[in-house]
């Protein structure tokens, strides 16, 4: 029999997942402004440089393809939204992967920390990028609802070739 | 190709670039016979070898070149072949090291490239290791101004200096920011555009596509700075010689050398303030001025550009086929700026350029859909860069710097021809 605390932990992993299968369901989708209600007010986004180490790399002191506070998650939604944003003007078609979800130690302020793997597929006229590497997430408990507050993606990538440009989001 | 490379006719206005160019075989391989190993190619900033015995592994021009920093403190670029069979010595991307030891029969070289160990030794004639041909060897030149290191392959070209012409009166300007100054911020932005590697000199310089391209750009500034602002894009080009070009121009966005805009706040105010002042100090109101307001987008002939637009971004890229090119993109800032000024600068850089920024991804499909229209060469042949060919004074977004850049790789390209 399931004890009462593998139960607990069972849910919270099903909650988790819940949560991770639907953005990446949003974003395949293209329901940006829905992607937006799964992040908390502080939220940040970052994609960290392929050339420094996960543990080092610092938004504040090296070079990242993407560092984006909740302002600028924001911005970056309404960017994808106008027909003026050309590298997404027609939209790609896009298709997440998400699995591999690993529950870390419960961080000092009470968030959760939670990896998993991606992979991340585009195309566009007539041929398919792929990105690929690992979420970090940092989640809170807003109002009984589980939500993402941080999440990092490391490529898994030596650069950007030949994907160019990380015109969707991760 | 049966045609002219370009036309350049002065006194009809009219300036012609043939799309041939961009999509042939013979015109790839005589870039890489004429310009590539011909011209002084950006290889590094001397701020990414701080201490002795710091490396830093780069291929320039497809060729695979170690920029060290020697024990003895000198700086040299050697090839990063075994001198023995061939096999690329150094694989790590950047470090430190006294030493490198190639992995397949395993020769040890000192880091100043001299051949330190072999085994097997007694195999090997007695002054076999004092010769320099068992020795990692130098790129041909290497010569640096202001901090940026150039390579060429040609062992007789001009000093690095005469090259530059006009473009070091600008690269000045970069220097001049800072008493203590400038760096190379680690992280490099790494990618590959599928399109010929001259479709992003002409990018890169072009102030004419700005409001079209980036109209998302324009948008997210005035949405973000409350209405924002009452600097409009306006400036002039300038030909440097050589084949390297300028745009200089007022511009919307923030400056961390030293333009204020609101979204930066009081706090901001101060920082840009005081960054402001002290280069009033030291280089008097005028230049300061200059340096501080004006935006600068610069080609230096073949493929190196420093844009010190609303960050500054060292940009260098290199074909690796007709279509396709590599491209390497850093950040540079100021030795010891506050953490306030780094934060932003690194900020400010991330929301225009770059793979994940609100504008290069839509240059980079720019540069594909020209490429892809290039398929058409043979039944649409021109691209036309005559904007502002007549004008006494050309403004930053004429197309003087294209015009630059065509006439001295048509120099360069067709020389091979009259031989
Ligand atoms: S190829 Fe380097 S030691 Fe033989
Ligand atoms: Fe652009």
């Amino acid at each position: 029999m399931a004890s009462e605390s593998d139960l607990q932990e069972m849910f919270q992993y099903f909650r988790i997942q819940k949560l991770l299968n639907e953005e990446a369901k949003c974003l395949d989708d293209w329901r940006l402004q829905d992607w937006l209600s799964l992040y908390t007010e502080d939220a940040s986004y970052y994609v960290p440089p392929t050339d420094i180490a996960a543990a080092e790399a610092d938004p504040t002191k090296h070079l990242y393809y993407i560092a984006d506070n909740r302002g600028r998650m924001e911005e970056r939604v309404t960017r994808l939204e106008k027909k003026t944003c050309h590298a997404e003007f027609p939209r790609s078609k896009v298709q997440h992967v998400v699995s591999n979800i690993v529950v870390n130690d419960s961080l000092e302020n009470g968030r959760l920390s939670v990896s998993a793997s991606f992979v991340i597929y585009r195309s566009k006229n007539g041929s398919t990028d792929m990105f690929m590497g690992s979420y970090l997430y940092e989640l809170a408990n807003i109002e009984g609802q589980l939500r993402i507050c941080k999440k990092m993606c490391s490529l898994a990538l030596d650069g950007l070739r030949p994907q160019a440009k990380i015109s969707i989001i991760l | 190709m049966e045609t002219p490379y370009i036309i350049d006719d002065r006194d009809g206005g009219r300036f012609k670039v043939a799309r041939e160019t961009f999509t042939s075989q013979e015109v790839f391989e005589k870039e890489r016979d004429l310009i590539f190993q011909n011209c002084w190619l950006y290889l590094g900033h001397e701020s990414e070898l701080k201490e002795a015995s710091a490396f830093v592994a780069r291929t320039v021009a497809d060729q695979n070149i170690l920029f060290v920093r020697g024990r003895d403190n000198v700086i040299r670029a050697l090839f990063n072949v075994c001198p023995h069979r061939g096999s690329t010595v150094c694989r790590e991307k950047r470090g430190k090291a006294k030493t490198f030891q190639c992995m397949y029969h395993g020769w040890v070289f000192k880091n100043t490239g001299e051949l330190a160990h072999l085994s097997g030794e007694n195999a090997y004639s007695k002054d076999f290791k004092e010769g320099d041909e068992s020795n990692l060897r130098p790129v041909p030149r290497l010569e640096q101004y202001a901090g940026f290191y150039f390579i060429c392959f040609n062992k007789d070209v001009e000093p690095l200096e005469d090259y530059l012409a006009g473009s070091k009166e600008y690269l000045d300007v970069v220097s001049a920011q800072s008493a203590q100054g400038m760096e190379i911020i680690g992280g490099t932005q790494e990618y590959s555009i599928q399109a010929n590697w001259k479709l992003l000199v002409e990018n890169s310089v072009d102030g004419y596509h700005a409001e079209s391209t980036h109209a998302t750009y324009l948008d997210y500034l005035m949405n973000t700075n409350g209405g924002l602002t009452a600097t409009r894009l306006a400036g002039k080009g300038y030909d440097l010689g050589n084949g390297h070009a300028v745009i200089e121009y007022s511009a919307p966005w923030g400056r961390p050398v030293a333009q204020w805009i609101p979204m930066w706040g009081e706090d901001g105010k101060k920082e840009i303030n005081q960054v402001y002042d002290e280069l009033v100090g030291r280089v008097g109101a005028e230049t300061a001025e200059k340096i501080a307001t004006k935006n600068r987008n610069m080609i230096i002939f073949p493929n190196l550009v420093v844009n010190d637009i609303m960050a500054i971004t060292v940009r260098t890229f290199y074909p690796t086929s007709p279509n396709s090119m590599m491209v390497n993109g850093f950040a540079m800032g100021v030795v010891g700026e506050s953490d306030w000024r780094r934060e932003y600068r690194l900020s400010n850089f991330l929301e225009f350029i770059g793979p994940g920024g609100f504008a290069t991804p839509d240059d980079v499909e720019a540069l594909e859909q020209c490429q892809n229209g290039f398929k058409s060469a043979a039944n649409a042949p021109w691209n036309d860069i005559s904007k502002g060919m007549k004008a006494a004074v050309p403004s930053f977004d004429d197309e003087l710097q294209m015009r630059a850049f065509w006439r001295e790789w048509n120099r360069r390209v067709s020389e091979f021809e009259e031989k």
